[in-house]
């Protein structure tokens, strides 16, 4: 049986609002452009940012060569659309992983109550008594480097920020009137929790996914900083950033190009998540 | 106060058990034989030596009586042997602990003492034009990688003052300005970042107290704005700012160990990289254990005090 609600306001006004506020159109702007280099980085540059140019060493920038190029004669801005990529992948897999396993334990956790309740939050509180750089150096430790153990090892990292954003909500919608007559009216359990909690929770799960990923891409470039993440020569912007440091004071773009665009990207989806908070979420505006 | 010490000490040695469950779990649960994984980089390995090393490491042993044998070491202070060496690990943890200490510990004190002015003039001088500046400056800070940071600093330092030795370490002992100097840029690095994060704390709970009531009964009786800010807002306004000062001392510790390689220092990070790139399982675990151990009891002296100095903080 559907049972028809009054349409939500909010809901088709969001995207303009988003463009109305100047930070949030930046943080789209900026992620649109990042998710757009990332994805279309063959076409972009089909040589791909392996492809090198002895002859070419360490040029300035230039018309053939914007951002210049590296001690492989590597050119730099194509190795910076790649690293996008690599960094992107990581993280929103990343991302992906701890809402979906992190999130779906905090609804459960909050639906059964009792005992299961108490285990899964303790082993939250457990995750989060580690530094974070620490606990996903530890995990690529057990699990090995590569693509997907680094996004491994940072979904574990923030599972349990995922949980507790999703058990509060899930707690009080518990408890609601709704889903006590969706109960009542026999409705399974998993159905519950699908149908009618989790798109409750939708517009709080939005804003935490996109500041998940702003740090999640900082962890991930730490971690290729430190040599942990994915390997070279697959240039993430942060294994780029350790390798074209050795070469600093003879050529500065690479290192610097690289840790910058790392800032754009973090910077990016956390003015988007931190605008779209404002407008989802009446109870934060205002605050911080 | 003594039964929320009582909780808050239970919850402390659940933490504490779970972690160590962890990390004792984490060479049993490397894919494949850990002993195999190992002795991997020596090309001639007999089943001899594999069956020296399992049993060195106690992994001939049933899980749970390796477990609690390894807790009963870990308890006595043996948190192991590198595998290599042979040397106790706590040995060499303790040697480069103070360093990347020295790299959390002033940049926190920095960041938190120029925050607590710059937040209460960023809350006092709140008005809608500068809100969105100041929004997209403290994000943009937050955001931004303190090793990248560092590496900025170094070629600034190298265009600027190109006789200024930027990296590498030297005991202060030994050359006090030295290691000043080599210090300060990595400390800088790290400092910015989180000025900026504790800048936005400290605001936003600054604008909360400031809408109430009591702040107003303060203005109309006509104290002074200085009076209003500093005695009577921030005060309260510190509750979270303090809170947040210890949680962001982990952070700052994990950003420590990446900027460490920036400036080739020595200390804890590169000690853990190196370890793992030896599959030096021994002194990953005791390492990560250390800190992390350090980090919960820090956190929970935190809370203690805060319940001592703040009657509410129980009803929480």
């Amino acid at each position: 049986m559907t049972v028809s609600l009054p349409a939500r306001r909010s809901r088709p006004g969001v995207f303009q609002r988003l463009i109305h506020n100047p930070l949030g159109l930046l943080g789209l702007v900026l992620t649109g452009l990042m998710v757009f280099l990332a994805v279309f980085a063959n076409v972009l540059a089909p040589a791909g940012p392996l492809s090198q140019d002895i002859l070419a060493q360490f040029k300035p920038p230039s018309a053939g060569h914007w951002l210049g190029t590296d001690q492989f004669g590597r050119d730099t801005l194509v190795r910076v659309i790649y690293g996008f990529r690599a960094s992107l992948l990581v993280s929103v897999g990343a991302v992906l992983i701890a809402a979906l396993v992190g999130g779906s334990l905090g609804v459960v956790a909050a639906y059964l109550g009792g005992w299961v309740d108490r285990v899964i939050m303790r082993l939250m509180d457990i995750l989060l008594a580690f530094p974070v750089i620490l606990l996903a150096i530890g995990i690529v430790a057990v699990l090995g480097q590569g693509t997907f153990n680094t996004a491994l090892a940072i979904g574990i990292v923030y599972l349990p920020s995922f949980a507790r954003l999703m058990r509060g909500p899930a707690l009080t919608l518990r408890g609601s009137e709704f889903v006590s007559a969706a109960n009542a009216l026999g409705a399974s359990g998993r159905r519950v929790i699908f149908r009618h909690i989790v798109p409750n929770i939708s517009a709080v799960l939005l804003v935490q996914t996109s500041l998940a990923l702003s740090t999640a891409i900082l962890v991930e470039a730490s971690l290729s900083f430190l040599g942990l993440g994915t390997r070279p020569p697959f240039p993430s912007l942060g294994s780029m950033l350790a390798e074209s440091r050795t070469f600093l004071t003879l050529q500065p773009w690479p290192a610097l190009v690289s840790g910058f665009a790392i800032l754009l990207a973090s910077l990016g989806f956390n003015l988007l998540g931190d605008s779209l908070r404002d407008l989802l979420d009446p109870r934060l505006r205002g605050r911080e | 106060m003594l039964r929320y010490s009582a909780r808050r000490f239970v919850d402390l040695l659940v933490v504490l058990f779970g972690v160590s469950v962890l990390i004792f779990l984490m060479i049993r649960l490397i894919p494949g034989d850990a002993v195999q994984i190992l002795l991997g980089a020596n090309s001639e390995v007999t089943p001899a030596q594999i069956q020296v090393l399992r049993h060195k490491l106690g992994l001939d042993l049933p899980l749970l009586a390796q477990y609690s044998s390894w807790l009963g070491q870990t308890l006595r202070g043996h948190l192991g042997q590198s595998i290599w060496t042979g040397a106790p690990v706590t040995q060499e943890i303790f040697a480069r602990l103070p360093i990347t200490l020295e790299l959390t510990v002033f940049p926190l004190l920095l960041a938190g003492l120029l925050a607590v002015p710059l937040g209460v003039f960023i809350a006092a001088t709140h008005n809608s034009g500068t809100e969105r500046l100041i929004r997209f400056l403290t994000i943009a800070g937050i955001t931004t990688p303190a090793f990248w940071l560092g590496t900025l600093f170094i070629y600034l330092a190298f265009v600027l003052a190109p006789r200024w030795v930027t990296i590498g370490y030297v005991p202060f002992n030994t050359d006090p300005a030295g290691h000043l100097g080599r210090m300060a840029l990595p400390v800088l690095a790290l400092a910015l970042p989180m000025l900026a994060s504790l800048v936005r704390i400290l605001r936003s709970s600054m604008l909360e107290v400031l809408n109430q009531d009591y702040i107003r009964t303060a203005q109309a009786k006509g104290l002074t704005r200085a009076t209003v800010l500093y005695r009577h807002a921030l005060r309260n306004a510190m509750v979270p700012f303090v809170t947040a000062l210890g949680l962001q001392a982990g952070a700052l510790f994990g950003g420590a160990i990446v900027v460490e390689q920036v400036f080739a220092i020595p200390g804890f990070g590169r000690l853990i990289v190196g370890a793992i790139n030896e599959r030096n399982y021994p002194l990953v675990q005791a390492s990560i254990l250390v800190v992390t151990a350090g980090f919960v009891l820090v956190n929970f002296i935190v809370d203690l005090l805060y319940a001592a100095i703040d009657p509410r903080v129980e009803y929480a």
